[in-house]
C-alpha cells in the first residue's frame, strides 16, 4: 500500500515538474508615418469593427495541415485586436487614399462616410502562409445609403519560422486590406 | 309771477363709474383667452399598473427634455389598470399623433443588460416618442416596454415563421456575416399557421442587403456536428450563444433577388445547413405511383429531370392508400413528391409554381412520365427520375385524395428483371420436346421415306416460324440491348461508377480516421482524460 501511495506521488510530482515557456507578446502598430497633422478633419472613420469569435482573444493562431485551429498560449497580441486594428487599420487606409480617416467612434457625427469592417480570418496555416478574410462596407451617413459592400481575401507566405515571421506577414495582410478599402473610397 | 319750474335735463347717458368694471370685464376675458390660447394640451394615458407614477412629481420628456408633468393618477373603473392624467407644455400639442406612443422609464434588469439605472436617483419618468400619423389624439395606451425601434426609423420591417420555438426573443441581434444590422422586435405564436412568429427589423442601409433570395437561420447557442471528419464546433457572438439570434445571407445557387416589401413573409430555419439543403421557398406537390419494390427511397431522396434535381420526395401515402382500401395485390403505392421552380433558374415564386403546373400538364400529354431509379448500388438508395418517354401514348394528370397525379413507367434494372423473368416463361412454353423426339422417331426409321422426313423437317419448320419463335428472338435481342445499357452503367466514365468510387474513398477515409484514433489510444490511454500540460505551442513553419 505504502509503496502505491509513493508511486502516485512520484508521478504528481514529476507532472509538475516541466518547464513553462515564457510568454512573448507583440504590438500591432504601423510603419507608415499615419496620419498628417494639419490635415482638414476626417470626413471618413472606421465605424464598427469587428472580428470572428476565434480571433477575439489574446493568442495568436495556428491552423494545421488537418484543419485543426490552435490558439498559442505562449505568443500573444499585447493588446486586443479590436483595438489595435482600428488604429492600425485607419493610419493605413489614411495614408493609402491621402485623406484623413476617424477611428474615434464618438466622433461619428462628423463623418461623411462610414466603414464597417468584419474581420472574420486572421491565421497562419500549414502551408507557411498567413490568411487574411475580411468583409467591409461604405454607408453614407447623411443619406443612410449602403454605398458599396466589399470582401477582401488573401495569403502572404511567412518570411521565415516562427511567431514573429507570423505577425509580419500578417501586417502585410492587413497593410494589403487597408489598401483595398481606401480604394473603394475614391 | 314767475314760475319756479324745474328744468328737467335728460342726464348724460353713460355714466363715467362703468368704465373701471368694463375694463375688468375686458381684461378678464383677454386672460383667459389668452391661457386657452398658450395653454399646453391636457391629455391621458393608461398603464397597467402606477408603479413610479406620482402625481405633480412625475416628469414627461423627450430626448431628455422635459414636456410635461403627471397631475394626476387614478385607478380605471374596471381596475384593469391605471390613467395618468398628464399636462403638457404647449410646444408638444404638435407631436400629439395619433402613432405617438408613451412608456415608462424606470430601472430594469433584463437576459439583455440592466437599463434605466438613472431613475434609482432620478425617479421614474414618462418617455414620449412623437407619432408621424397625420391623425391627432388626446388619449394613449402606455406601453409597457420601451420600444426597441423608434416610430419611423428608416429600415425593413420583415415576419419570419419557424416550426419550433428557439431560444430567440425579443430584443435578440439579427446578423449579417457576423455584424449586428438589426433586432427581433416580437415573437408570438400563431395558432392559424400553427407556427411561431417573429417580427424582426433591419435598420438602414441594411435592409438593402436583403431580397427574395435571402434566407434566415437560428444561430443561437453552441452547434457540435461530430462526423468521419472529426468534430466541428460553430458559436455566433457570445451575445447569440447567451440570449439567441438571427443570421441571414444567400445561399450559393439561388438566382433570383427580387427586392421585398416592408412586412414580407420568409420561413426561419433551424440552421445555415437547413438553408442550403431547402433553400427555396415555393413549390408543388404532386403523387407518382409505383409497382416495383420502393425499398431505398426514403423522405428527402431527390427528384431529378435528366440527372438535375428538380425536387425531392416528401413520403410514401401508405396510410392514404390503406385508408382507400386494396383493391388487389399489385396495387400501385403513391408517393408524394415536391417540386421546386426555383431550382430551374426561374424566380422561387407562387407564379412560378402555377407556370410549372401548366409545364407539367403539356408534358405529360408528350410523354412525360416518372420512374423510380437506382441512385447507389451499393447502398441501394433511390430516386425518382421525370424524362420524355415519347413511345408512350398520350396520358393525362390523375388525382390521388387531393393531389395531382403523374404517370408513370417501369425503366432500369426493374424492368430488364421483370423482361427476363417473362422471357424464361416464354421458354418454358415452347414444345421443344415433342419436336426432338419427332425427328429421332423419323432418323431412327430406315423405311420411312424422303416425304416423311421432309414432313417432319417441314413440321420443325413450321414451329420454327411461328409467331412465338420469331417474338423471342426480338425480345432476346431487346433483352441483350438493355443488358448492355446497364452494363454500360459500371464503365469507368460512368456516373454511376462515379457514385461507386466515390463512395468507396468517402469509407477510405473513415476508415483512416479510426485508424489514427485507435493509434492514438493505443499509444496514450490516458489522452482522452489528461490533457497534455505545458506543451509548448506549435511553429509557424516558411515555406521550404
Amino acid at each position: 500500500m505504502m509503496k502505491l501511495l509513493v508511486a502516485i506521488l512520484v508521478v504528481f510530482t514529476a507532472g509538475c515538474g516541466g518547464k513553462t515557456p515564457e510568454l512573448t507578446q507583440y504590438l500591432l502598430r504601423t510603419d507608415t508615418p499615419g496620419q498628417i497633422t494639419g490635415q482638414a478633419p476626417a470626413s471618413t472613420g472606421i465605424g464598427d469593427l469587428t472580428v470572428a469569435s476565434y480571433i477575439d482573444s489574446p493568442g495568436l493562431v495556428l491552423e494545421s495541415s488537418n484543419g485543426e485551429v490552435r490558439m498559442a498560449r505562449h505568443h500573444q497580441w499585447a493588446e486586443p485586436l479590436r483595438e489595435s486594428l482600428r488604429s492600425f487599420l485607419a493610419a493605413e487606409i489614411a495614408t493609402a487614399s491621402g485623406q484623413a480617416i476617424g477611428s474615434h467612434k464618438h466622433r461619428a457625427s462628423t463623418w461623411k462616410r462610414r466603414i464597417d469592417i468584419h474581420i472574420d480570418q486572421l491565421h497562419g496555416n500549414a502551408d507557411g502562409d498567413a490568411t487574411l478574410v475580411a468583409y467591409w462596407v461604405v454607408i453614407d451617413t447623411g443619406k443612410l445609403k449602403l454605398l458599396s459592400e466589399t470582401a477582401f481575401s488573401d495569403t502572404e507566405p511567412l518570411a521565415g519560422d516562427g511567431y514573429e515571421a507570423l505577425v509580419r506577414a500578417e501586417k502585410a495582410l492587413l497593410g494589403r486590406l487597408a489598401a483595398a478599402i481606401a480604394a473603394t473610397l475614391n | 309771477m314767475s314760475e319756479n319750474k324745474p328744468s328737467v335735463s335728460r342726464g348724460r347717458k353713460f355714466s363715467g363709474v362703468w368704465i373701471i368694471p368694463l375694463l375688468a370685464v375686458a381684461i378678464g376675458a383677454w386672460m383667459v383667452i389668452h391661457t386657452a390660447l398658450t395653454e399646453g394640451p391636457t391629455i391621458t394615458i393608461d398603464f397597467k399598473t402606477a408603479e413610479g407614477l406620482e402625481a405633480g412629481k412625475t416628469k414627461i420628456r423627450l430626448l431628455n427634455h422635459q414636456i410635461g408633468l403627471v397631475e394626476a393618477v387614478v385607478l380605471k373603473p374596471d381596475v384593469s389598470g391605471v390613467t395618468a392624467t398628464v399636462k403638457l407644455e404647449p410646444e408638444a400639442k404638435s407631436l400629439l399623433r395619433e402613432d405617438t406612443r408613451f412608456w415608462v422609464v424606470r430601472a430594469r434588469v433584463g437576459a439583455g443588460g440592466v437599463s434605466g439605472l438613472g431613475t434609482l436617483l432620478s425617479g421614474a419618468y414618462i418617455e414620449m416618442a412623437p407619432g408621424s400619423a397625420t391623425a391627432k389624439r388626446k388619449a394613449f395606451v402606455g406601453l409597457e416596454e420601451p420600444p426597441l425601434t423608434p416610430v419611423g426609423a428608416p429600415g425593413l420591417r420583415l415576419t419570419l415563421f419557424s416550426d419550433r420555438a428557439g431560444s430567440i426573443g425579443t430584443g435578440n441581434a439579427v446578423l449579417y456575416r457576423g455584424y449586428e444590422v438589426g433586432r427581433v422586435e416580437a415573437t408570438a405564436f400563431d395558432t392559424k399557421r400553427k407556427k411561431v412568429r417573429y417580427d424582426i427589423f433591419i435598420d438602414a442601409p441594411f435592409h438593402e442587403l436583403v431580397h427574395s433570395g435571402t434566407r434566415f437561420w437560428d444561430i443561437s447557442g453552441i452547434s457540435v456536428n461530430a462526423s468521419a471528419d472529426g468534430i466541428k464546433v460553430k458559436t455566433g457572438s457570445v451575445e447569440t450563444i447567451l440570449l439567441g439570434g438571427v443570421s441571414f445571407g444567400t445561399p450559393p445557387g439561388v438566382g433570383a433577388r427580387n427586392p421585398v416589401a416592408d412586412h414580407a413573409e420568409f420561413t426561419l430555419y433551424g440552421s445555415y445547413e437547413e438553408t442550403l439543403e431547402n433553400p427555396y421557398q415555393h413549390g408543388a406537390y404532386y403523387v407518382v405511383s409505383f409497382r416495383q419494390s420502393l425499398r431505398g427511397l426514403v423522405p428527402g431522396a431527390p427528384v431529378e429531370y435528366r440527372g438535375i434535381q428538380v425536387g425531392r420526395v416528401e413520403r410514401v401515402l401508405i396510410k392514404e392508400l390503406a385508408a382507400q382500401g386494396m383493391k388487389g395485390d399489385n396495387d400501385p403505392i403513391p408517393v408524394l413528391i415536391y417540386l421546386e421552380p426555383g431550382r430551374l433558374e426561374i424566380p422561387d415564386s407562387e407564379d412560378s409554381v402555377v407556370a410549372l403546373r401548366s409545364d407539367i400538364e403539356q408534358a405529360v400529354r408528350r410523354g412525360m412520365r416518372a420512374t423510380l431509379q437506382t441512385g447507389n448500388l451499393l447502398t441501394g438508395k433511390k430516386l425518382i427520375g421525370v424524362d420524355y418517354y415519347p413511345d408512350e401514348k398520350p396520358a393525362e394528370l390523375g388525382s390521388f385524395e387531393n393531389y395531382t397525379t403523374i404517370p408513370t413507367v417501369e425503366t432500369g434494372v426493374d424492368l430488364l428483371q421483370t423482361q427476363a423473368s417473362a422471357l424464361l416463361k416464354k421458354l418454358n412454353a415452347l414444345p421443344l420436346e415433342e419436336v426432338v423426339a419427332g425427328a429421332s422417331k423419323a432418323m431412327a426409321s430406315a423405311d420411312d421415306t424422303l416425304i416423311v422426313l421432309q414432313s417432319t423437317l417441314g413440321s420443325a419448320n413450321t414451329v420454327l416460324s411461328g409467331a412465338d419463335t420469331v417474338a423471342l428472338t426480338g425480345e432476346l435481342t431487346a433483352t441483350l440491348q438493355k443488358m448492355r445499357f446497364v452494363l454500360d452503367g459500371f464503365s469507368q466514365n460512368a456516373e454511376l461508377y462515379k457514385n461507386l468510387n466515390a463512395s468507396l474513398r468517402s469509407l477510405d477515409a473513415t476508415l483512416n480516421n479510426t485508424k489514427s484514433l485507435t493509434r492514438q489510444l493505443s499509444d496514450k490511454p490516458n489522452s482522452l482524460l489528461l490533457p497534455a500540460s505545458n506543451e509548448p505551442d506549435p511553429i509557424p513553419r516558411a515555406k521550404q
